[in-house]
């Protein structure tokens, strides 16, 4: 209990005690660079296939294996500490202090005789000059003690510690899948109106769905568990496919004459898209489809012609179409406009000189010793004209081959069409 | 903790000595009183001529060392002395005459005690 007030008296001085810090961080040397094999969770990836009228879909679960590298540097982590108060109360306490027990220790020697040149209010003499001391020794005592005290912790609370740590950077970091293996769980084919159909496949066998068995129209993703399951683009055609297939089923028509030309297309599409699961059913109807749409072109009608991305510039349309094939004169490639219709679908660009005007929106494109219909959709603005002669260049989609009064040449529809450097 | 208090105790009362004797208090006063010169109210008290200081020792009764404080009593007459010392404490400190009026005014059995009436 004595050593309560002592103690009382340092924690008040101590929080009267501003001490601040600072810390600051250092990067060391390079001590290490090692490489941390992680695995961590990866997903299921579907393989679909399909032989019509089923639909197979075969499951293969994996992890994914990443290698990270690791460098390990030395970190010193410094911290500062100073209080500005430091100084001034330690010279106050010790001076105070000292003052203090001075005149205490010299109060033996002073009188203890009473002041009796004045009595006070009370009736009493001044004080002796022993109490003088005494009380003048206590006071400066008062005074520096604490001064003292919050002095020496503060100064006892000022230096710089440094702590080094070690600290990791992953500098570079690979990532592979890993850990094939087979999964068995519920399997759902799904699109956009809900779920198609719904397995659950034992460990290592294929799910099969048959045609009758899909509740939708359209299957586009496989869902494992509730997550979608990756589907590489093979897959994605399979299930465009057999998605096409349903559609066309669903569709049938009496006369491909009696379809308007958006429904034309639309169905030529899908015609083609469910060729590659069903070839001999689909040949004789993609044949009369393509026949009409052809049909229908040579009547002029725009919406017999293929439409691609929107562009708004050569480059635009260099950019969204990504021409491989060149027809230009002496070029390589103006030798396969002989078997246009087996590039049908392709882009191109073409460099050459326009030579005649055929209809309103057809002319004749010559590219050096070759002749093509260049079809100029109307609702293009090109920014000019182009009469005959002008020499142009184009990012066209090659169409087929088409046939115009007399003349069968390749039908090339252009996407942009600008003048070509050197135009008159 | 015992140390604390006594040494509160010696702050608190350093500033004052010990109680002067009773002949000392009177003393003082009448020497207040009759610091030259002499407010109006004091000079009655005395006969034309005569010491201030001296006739009113003699006639309080202050004059002998062996004076004490009968009627008024001490703390009377310490209560009565607080306004003399209201200039100063210098023993030699002309009181105001305001003061000394205020005195006599609050303290007639004093101002008696001066003349040596009862």
């Amino acid at each position: 209990m004595r050593r309560l007030p002592t103690l009382a008296l340092l924690l008040t001085a101590s929080g009267c005690v501003h001490v601040e810090a600072t810390s600051r961080v250092e990067r060391g040397p390079l001590l290490r660079t090692f490489d941390r094999p992680l695995v961590v969770e990866g997903g299921v990836r579907a393989t679909v296939t399909a032989e019509w009228p089923k639909l197979f879909v075969a499951l293969r679960g994996y992890d994914l294996c990443r290698t990270q590298t690791i460098e390990e540097y030395a970190e010193e982590h410094t911290t500062e500490t100073s209080s500005a108060a430091a100084g001034p109360a330690l010279s106050a306490g010790v001076v105070n202090t000292v003052a203090g027990l001075v005149l205490l220790a010299i109060t033996p020697a002073v009188s203890t005789a009473a002041d009796t040149r004045a009595i006070d209010s009370g009736g009493h003499y001044g004080a002796s000059a022993r109490q003088y001391t005494m009380g003048w020794g206590i006071g400066t005592l008062i005074v520096g003690v604490p001064a003292l005290t919050v002095g020496l912790i503060a100064y006892l609370a000022q230096g710089e510690t440094t702590e080094v740590k070690k600290v990791e950077q992953v500098s570079s970091q690979k990532e592979a899948t890993c850990n094939e293996r087979d999964v068995d769980g519920p399997l759902a084919l799904l699109s956009e109106q809900g779920l198609a159909a719904e397995a659950k496949p034992a460990v290592g066998a294929r799910a099969e769905f048959t045609n009758d068995e899909l509740k939708t129209t359209a299957v586009e993703r496989v869902s494992f568990f509730g997550r979608d399951a990756e589907l590489d683009d093979a897959s994605r055609r399979v299930l465009d496919a057999f998605t096409a297939c349903r559609q066309l089923e669903r569709q049938q028509v009496a006369s491909v004459s009696a379809l308007g030309t958006g429904a034309l297309m639309g169905r030529l599409e899908r015609v083609r898209a469910c060729r590659s699961l069903r070839p001999a059913e689909m040949a004789e109807a993609g044949r009369a489809l393509e026949d009409e749409v052809k049909r229908r072109r040579e009547g002029g009608d725009p919406g017999a012609f293929e439409v691609g991305p929107n562009v708004l510039s050569y480059e635009d349309a260099v950019s969204a179409y990504a021409p491989r094939l060149k027809f230009v004169a002496g070029g390589e490639d103006l030798a396969r406009l002989d078997a246009a219709a087996e590039l049908a679908g392709k882009p191109a660009l073409a460099e050459g000189i326009i030579t005649e005007a055929v209809t309103a929106n057809i002319g004749v494109l010559q590219l050096g010793g070759k002749s093509v219909f260049l079809f100029l959709p109307t609702q293009k603005a090109w920014g000019g004209d182009f009469p005959q002669g002008t020499r142009v260049e184009a990012v066209a989609v090659v169409v087929g081959v088409q046939t115009l009064g007399e003349r069968t040449l390749p039908l090339l529809r252009a996407i942009w069409l600008r003048p070509a450097f050197g135009a008159p | 903790m015992r140390v604390g208090w006594p040494f509160f105790a010696v702050v608190l009362c350093a500033c004052s000595g010990p109680a002067a004797p009773d002949v000392e208090v009177c003393r003082d006063a009448v020497h207040r009183l009759c610091l030259p010169e002499p407010c109006a109210l004091v000079t009655p008290l005395f006969p034309v001529g005569k010491s201030c200081e001296s006739e009113l020792l003699a006639a309080s009764g202050c004059a002998r060392d062996d004076f004490a404080f009968k009627s008024p009593d001490r703390t009377r007459f310490l209560s009565c002395r607080v306004a003399l010392l209201r200039a100063g404490g210098d023993r030699e400190t002309h009181p105001s005459c305001e003061d000394v009026a205020e005195s006599f005014e609050r303290c007639p059995d004093v101002v008696r005690f001066y003349q040596g009436k009862p």
